[in-house]
This record gives structure tokens, sequence and C-alpha cells, in this order.
């Protein structure tokens, strides 16, 4: 008697503690569902399409069509720009960021600074455009004072509408977005481990290279790809500066959308796939490198 | 000698922290010199009164607002549970919940809004771009996507600085239901977070301009570069008015985080003794 | 001969002065501790020998040569913190190892003396950790070994025991100490732990307020306090205000009675003093015994065991409350509580406090 009222019991329980697991579950499926509906199957979406013909058949001739010369071309100037406006960022913010916490600024001074950050990574897109027009457009605020003291910038070869104009502006977000995101990493730096390799005779130069740059490797590498991306991805401020001439990917992608340029729409879905493709492999990288410069982590 | 290594350390932190002050407030003095220049020879504001008089201006800022508005309403129904309840009931699924919410940073707005158009596009199986309110639906779910990863960074930082399971815990063993737990508990403890979220996203899709552009939205951003393509000394004027509306919005976030409990809204509403 | 000397050191932070003409003078290979309460200006002293803060006055010397405007990393000085400092991204052979590195030793030399480091802090199979996949103790074991292999002149250790628990604290300090002697590096010490201070060094600095109350070696530091802070700062003691009636005699009037020093006080008739008495040095008297010494009368408050003693609270007739110090195996003969009770003191065992 005691057994069979047992069995049942016993049987009963662990059901009853996965049933509850399964209506836990429950909780987590608008999220899962709004991601699924609105991220993820867009982007399935687009990997599909860039395989497929018109009609529907399977073709590796999208992908193939990235290869033309004007496309690539636009890849190879986009990384280029990303990457130039992601070091740039990283190297300024990091000096900033710095000079800031560990070079004995006053605090008001750091505090202003990393409110107006706040404010300026946040500032991009169209206004930023505008006001950097009104800096360094044929008719802005240094150029015209540049001239006043003899100075052509745009004789140069220099124009806020090309490529280092451009990564100049950009540079406007990423160091504050820098400086945001590296300041935990810099607060991080204990400063007995600097006082340590000093007492066993260490000089700055060699602290920075056998401990601090060391441990703050991985962080600005990561700050290093969210800053590429960032840049990788920025459209509203190219259109705003140079109307669509500045034939960047996502120009290129958001002439296709608009109907133009293209007159293959799939290869509209090959150009999306490149430029995820180039996020994967970046990302990837990065965990790689990231592994390796922090086997000393748990 | 030390006195001397000291201060010599000092001055490349000063000139690099000079370099940058003036690198971030001259494009501003630039754009709000600019924006003074409309009548001939003379300081004037008209560029300011030209864009705020007009009617395009004010119904597409309306509209964002209210678009921003309601992404904002969205993304805090949709993050804060999610958050909540994968603290609380299934820590296994949060690296999971955590990279779909940071996707959006690494995947580019004008990839994601392809995506969307096409996929709920006309002869789709979820036609939303052949109405009017559909589109607008797609552009507030963009907006939300976009968004995700400050919205959900800032709540589930707010969770973790309360340790959200212990004081569930601490509330049902005193006798709290779980709804009573989440309204009276957990709520009032991460409404900082989820303010500071919330400015975070009207500041993202005030001024946002790709999906708004590619939906065909009457938005403020599409407004902006067609303001830039056709006019010289307003976009300047918008320049500055954007920036100081990020300046306000950003400052209204910090004043959210770092409320204390007890404390009010307005700082003339304060009950809590400062410390 | 003098090896580190520290000559009238000052340290002032904006208007506060945390270290005030600190005069201290160290023979080669001594260990000396600094002990004091939290704020007292301990680290900040540390901090000075090693060179990471400047005295706003007076100078500093090691081995005759004047440092106080060295950099740290020219003064050849070893260090612990409290937080053990060790370098994350290095193995623990990597953290042992940097100091030789910086110094620019041969690799063969290096990986010699690492190893003797290690085998010399018992860490001899560790080589190839990380510092997180090490114990707090072995953390700590490592920080020695690393400021200890370059051969420092000088060892400054900052509560270097403080984040550990009790058991390992005890081994530790032993073993620090034994390896200290092996290597005769003199050492200076900084805690607030006086059990700590008491067992390691050969001389201890009392300090208060950024100044040195007393230095002296464990024994008349306790024996001998200088100063009332001293005395209430180390170990229990009770106090008993009262008037120097003769000075000759050193008869003292308090409110329990009078009080004989039996030995001359160097102070006015009519004085107000202080005795300081230690718990242990009381004795308790059995009901019929008599005493040749002072004798103090009252009866016994409460009782608290604390393992090897009975620590006994007394209520003195007309006086303060006492703590006496029984040991355990005198446990059978002590008294109930509210009973009459006497206790017996050596009137030498009895400090005059200066006020
Ligand atoms: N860099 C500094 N700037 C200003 N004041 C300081 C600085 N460093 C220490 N002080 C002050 O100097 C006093 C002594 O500090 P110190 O760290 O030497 O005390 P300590 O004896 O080591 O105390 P603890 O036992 O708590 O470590 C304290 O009041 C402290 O606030
Ligand atoms: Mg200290």
């Amino acid at each position: 008697m005691v057994a069979t009222t047992d069995l049942p019991m016993n049987s009963t329980a662990p059901r009853k503690g996965r049933a509850r697991l399964r209506l836990a579950w429950l909780g987590v499926v608008p999220f899962l569902a709004f991601a699924l509906l609105f991220l993820l199957a867009p982007l399935f979406y687009l990997v599909i399409g860039a395989f497929q013909t018109p009609e529907g058949g399977f073709t590796l001739a999208n992908m193939a069509g990235l290869a033309a010369p004007n496309i690539a071309a636009s890849f190879w100037l986009s990384i280029r720009l990303s990457l130039a406006s992601a070091a740039i960022g990283t190297v300024t913010g990091l000096l900033l960021a710095h000079a800031l916490i560990l070079g004995g600024m006053p605090g008001w001074m750091r505090r202003g600074l990393t409110a107006f950050s706040g404010v300026a990574s946040n500032f991009a897109g169209v206004p930023l455009a505008f006001a950097f027009i009104a800096t360094l457009g044929r008719l802005g605020l240094v150029t015209v004072l540049f001239k006043g003291l003899g100075f052509d910038l745009y004789a140069t070869g220099f124009s806020l509408f090309s490529f280092w104009g451009l990564a100049l502006t950009y540079l406007y977000f990423q160091m504050p977005l820098m400086l945001l995101v590296i300041t935990p990493a810099l607060e991080g730096l204990k400063p007995e481990w600097r006082e340590a390799a000093e007492s066993l005779g260490a000089s700055g130069p060699q602290y920075w290279r056998m401990v601090g740059g060391p441990v703050l490797a991985p962080s600005v590498m990561g700050c290093f790809l969210l800053l590429f991306a960032n840049a990788f991805g920025t459209l509203a401020t190219v259109i705003a500066l140079t109307g669509s001439n500045f034939s960047v990917v996502p120009i290129l992608l958001f002439q296709q959308i608009r109907g133009n340029v293209l007159y293959n729409p799939n290869l509209g879905y090959a150009l999306a796939l490149g430029m995820i493709l180039i996020m994967v492999v970046s990302n990837l990288l990065y965990i790689a490198l990231r592994a390796r410069a922090e086997r000393w982590q748990k | 000698m030390m006195v001397a290594r000291k201060t010599g350390r000092r001055i490349g932190p000063a000139l690099i922290t000079l370099a940058a002050a003036l690198y971030f407030f001259v494009p501003l003095y630039a754009a709000f010199q600019f924006s003074l220049q409309m009548r001939r020879g003379e300081w004037s504001l008209d560029a300011y009164r030209s864009v705020l008089a007009s009617d395009v201006f004010l119904n597409a800022f309306l509209f964002s607002i209210t678009a921003s508005g309601a992404a904002i309403l969205c993304g805090v129904l949709l993050v804060v549970p999610t958050a909540y309840w994968v603290r609380l009931k299934l820590p296994r699924l949060r690296p999971v919940v955590e990279f779909i919410s940071l996707l959006p940073l690494i995947i580019p707005s004008v990839v994601l809004v392809f995506g969307q158009i096409r996929l709920f596009g006309s002869n789709s199986w979820l036609p939303l771009t052949t109405t009017d309110l559909g589109t607008n639906l797609l552009l507030i779910a963009g907006y939300v996507v976009l968004s995700l990863p400050y919205m959900f960074r800032a709540v589930d930082n707010g969770m973790a600085m309360i340790d959200i399971a212990t004081l569930t815990e601490a509330a049902e063993t005193l006798g709290a239901s779980r709804l009573r737990t989440i309204v009276t508990v957990i709520f009032p403890n991460i409404r900082a977070a989820i303010v500071s979220g919330a400015f975070l996203t009207f500041s993202i899709c005030l001024g946002e301009f790709v999906i708004a552009s590619l939906l065909n939205r009457q938005a403020f951003g599409p407004y902006m570069v067609q303001l830039g393509q056709d006019r010289a000394y307003e976009p300047a004027a918008l320049a500055i008015l954007s920036f100081g509306l990020t300046w306000l919005l950003m400052a209204l976030m910090q004043a959210a985080a770092q409320r204390k409990p007890g404390q009010g809204w307005l700082p003339f509403r304060n009950k809590a003794p400062r410390p | 001969m003098t090896f580190l000397a520290l000559n009238a050191v000052s340290k002032n932070f904006g208007p506060n002065t945390v270290v005030r003409d600190f005069d201290l003078a160290m023979h080669n290979g001594e260990f000396i501790s600094l002990l004091g309460p939290s704020g007292c200006g301990k680290t900040t002293v540390l901090r000075m020998v090693a060179g990471f803060e400047t005295p706003s006055a007076g100078q500093i010397e090691i081995e005759g040569q004047d440092v106080t405007g060295m950099r740290p990393n020219q003064r050849r000085i070893g260090m612990m913190f409290q937080s053990y400092a060790l370098f994350p991204n290095l193995t623990v052979a990597g953290n042992v190892a940097f100091g030789l590195k910086v110094a620019g030793l041969p690799k063969a030399e290096v990986a010699a003396r690492v190893q003797e480091m290690l085998d010399m802090v018992g860490l001899s199979g560790l080589g190839g950790r990380y510092p997180f996949q090490l114990s707090g103790g072995q953390q700590q074991r490592v920080a020695l070994a690393r400021a200890i292999a370059p051969r420092p002149r000088v060892l400054l250790l900052d509560e270097p025991l403080s984040a550990l628990d009790a058991k390992i604290r005890v081994s530790l300090r032993t073993e620090i100490r034994a390896i200290q002697r092996q290597l005769g590096i003199t050492t200076l010490f900084v805690t607030h732990d006086q059990e700590e201070a008491m067992t390691m060094s050969d001389r201890v600095v009392v300090m208060s307020g950024g100044r040195a109350d007393q230095v002296g070696r464990p024994e008349e530091i306790y024996n001998r306090p200088a100063t009332r802070f001293v005395a209430e700062f180390i170990g229990a003691l009770n106090l008993l205000p009262g008037t120097l009636r003769d000075p000759t005699a050193g008869m003292v009037e308090t409110a329990t009675g009078p009080v004989a020093l039996a030995r001359p006080v160097e102070r006015p008739a009519g004085a107000a003093v202080t005795l300081a008495i230690r718990p242990e040095m009381l004795r308790l008297l059995a009901p019929d015994e008599a005493t040749s010494g002072h004798a103090f009368h009252g009866h016994l408050l409460a009782r608290e065991f604390l393992g090897p003693i009975i620590r006994l609270r007394a209520q003195l007739q007309n006086g303060p409350v006492f703590s006496v110090d029984c040991f355990n195996r005198d446990g059978g003969a002590i008294p109930e509580i509210g009973q009459i009770i006497r206790l017996a003191l050596h009137p030498e065992e009895m400090v005059l406090l200066e006020e």
C-alpha cells in the first residue's frame, strides 16, 4: 500500500518541475517572438534572397555580382573609411580618457567632458553634418578663418565631402563614444599595479608595455570593433553631407532600396549579406583576438 | 625634482584635454554663428524663426515625437518583463537574450529596414507597408529594434544593481504575490533605469533618418535632410536646436539615473534629507 | 649603523598634516612595525619611503644616501600591498620575474632566481598559473616573492595580511618573518593588528595622529607604555584615576583608598595621575590568603570565558570596574557572581601614566 502510493508521487514531482520550467519559458515568448519577427526573420530573408534568382531558383550570381568593380570599390571604401575612423577614434578617445582619468585633471573637467561625450556620442546623423558644413564647408568658419590667414584649406586637396572630411566628422561621435566605453576599463587599472611596477624598477613606458597595455588590450579591441561597426553603418551623416555622391556601401544599398541604380533587385540582398558578413567576420576576428589577449582571465 | 616631475606629467594631459575640448566646441560655435547670419550684415534669429514657424517642421517634429514615444512604450513593455524574467527564472537563456539585444549595434539599420520592407512588403504574408497604419507600426517596430541594445543595457544594469533575485525572494517570504512584488518592489527600484533607457531611445529615434526615409514617413530626420538640400542657414539653426535637445534629454537621463529613492522628481520636492 | 633613516619627516595633504616630525632610525636587517589606528598616517609614512609621496618637510636616507627626491623606480625597494596587486596578465613566474627583467638580467639568471624565489615561498609547482587561479594566501606569497626577487635594500609591507583569513594570517606571518631573517632585509611593516606587530617585530612604532608616540621593543611598549594613548591602544587596561599625595613614597589617593607605588614619583604633590594596570597582573586572592603587595576589595560582576583565560569583571569598592584575567585551569577556584573578592597586585606592575 505504502509502495503504491509512493510511486506516483515520485514520478509526478519531476514532471511538475518540468511543467513549471516549460511555463517559465512562456515569460520570454513575447520578446523572442518580437525579435524573430522584426530582427531575425528580416535578416534571414535577406540571406536567403542573396542566393535566389528573382524567380526563386538558387543562384550564386548575386554574390558574384559583389565583385563588380563599382560594388567592390564601394566595399573597399567603406572598410577603409570605417577602419580609419575607428582607429582615429580609438586612439584619440584613449588619449583623452587617459588624460582625464590618469592624468590628474581636475574633477569638474572630467565630469564636464564625460557629460558632453554622452551628448556628442548621440549627436550623430543629420544635425552633425550641418554643424560640420558650418565649420569646414567651403564657407565654413574654420575654412574662412584659415583663408584669412593665407591658408587655403581646399587648395590642399582637402574637402569635407571626401574621405578624410568624413573621417573627421565621424570623429565627433567616435571619440566621445570611445571615451565613454573605455572609461570603466581605465578605471579598472589599479594604481597599485603601477606602484608595484615602479617599486620593482620599471619606468612608465615599461609599465605600459608589460602590464597596462596587455590588461587594457581586450577592452580596447572591443571598443575598436564597436567604433568600426558604428562607422560602417553610418548613413544619415553621409547623405546629409554629400547627398548620395559618396558611394559607401550603405548609400549603395539605400539607393537600391529606393529603386534606382541597380537593375537586379536580388543584388540588393547580396549587398546586405555582404555587410552582414563583414560584421560577422570582424566579430569573429575580435573574439579570437580577445580569447588570446584574455587567457589570464576567468 | 619630484614637483617638477608631477607638473611635467600634467602638461601632456592638459594639452590633450584642451585640444579635445576645442574640437568639440568649434563646430558648435560655427553652427551657432552661421545660424545667426541669415539677415545680411547683422546678427539675427531669423533662421530659428523661419524653422519654428514652418508647418512642415512642426508636423514632422510632432510625428517623430509620437513615434519615439510609442517606441519607448513598446520597448519598455518588451524589455522590462523579459529582463526580469530571465534574471529570475531562466538565467541559462541570458546569453541568448543579451546577444539578440546587442545585435542591432552590429547590424546596420539600413540592412535591417531593407529586410523588414521585403518581409512585410506588398505581396508578402503580412503586408504592413501597404497601409499607413501598417507602415507606422513597422516604423515603431524598427525603432524598438534600433534602441533595443540601449534599453536592454539600461534595464539589465538597473536590475543587476539591486539584486533582483534576492529582493524577489525577500518579498515572497514576506507573503507578497508575484504581481505585488513586481509592482511594489521591483518596478520602483528600477524606475530610474527605465527612465534613463527611455531618454536614450528618444534621442536615438527623434532624428532618425534611414528607417523613416525608406518607409516614406514625413518624420523629423528626412525633413532635416530635405532642408539641408534646400536652405543654407536653417540647417545650422536646426543643428543647434538638435544639440540643445539632445543635451536636455541626456541631462534628464542623468538626473533620472542618479535619483535616489525617496527623492522627488523635481529638486524642490525632495522628501529625503540630503546626505 | 643606521640603514634607513627618516629625519623630521612631515606630510601635508592640502591643509591637513597627516604625518608630523616623524623620526625613525632602522638598523640593517631590522624588522620594524608601524602600529596605530586607522588614518594615523602609517601608509603615508610607508609611501614616502617608497617614493610614491613626497615629504612636505624632512629627509629620508637609505644607506647614508639622501633619497628624498629620488623616483620610486630608482630606490631599489620592495613593496607588498594589502590587495596583493599582482599583475593579472602575467603568470606567477612572470610576476616574480618582472623586476629582474626590468633590471635587464640575462634570461637564464632570471629563470634561476624565479625558481629560487618560488621555492622559498613554497610555490615551486605553480609558476605557470595566473593570479586568478590562486588563493589569497598564495597570491600574497607570490607578491612576497616578486618583491624580494630583485634583492631590494628595503622591504615595505602595507597590511599584507589583513585581507587573509585568520589561520593563513598566522602561518604567513611566521613565514614572512623567517624569510626576512634569512635574507636579512631591512623591513618596515604596517599593521593595525597589535598581535601581528608584537609577534613579528624587533621594534614597534606606535603612531597616533601622524606622530610616533613610542618606539621600542614589543615588551617595552607593552609593559612600559610611554603615553596614555599607547597604554590604551595596546592590550586591555584598567585605569584608576587619583591624586599624588606623597611623591617620595609614591603614595596615590584613589576612590578605592590609598595605593602605594613603593617608588618615588617625579611629580609635585597634589598632581592628578592615572594608574594603569593590565588585567593579567591582578591576581584573585583566596578568602584567607595574605598578600605582601597591594589588595583591592570589590565584588564580582561577570565572567567571560575566552578559552585559555577567563576574564572577570570586578566592581571595586567605591571605585571603577576592573578586568581581571585568570587562567582557565584556575576555573574551579573562581567565586560566584556577586561574591566579595580581593585582587592582589605588585606595586611595581602599576604604570603611572602622564596626562
Ligand atoms: N592622497 C591623499 N590626499 C589627501 N589625504 C590623504 C591622502 N592619502 C591619505 N590621506 C589622509 O591622510 C591620513 C592618513 O592616511 P593613511 O593612509 O596614511 O592612514 P593609515 O594609518 O594607513 O590608515 P589605515 O589603517 O586605515 O590604512 C588620512 O586621514 C587620509 O585621509
Ligand atoms: Mg593604510
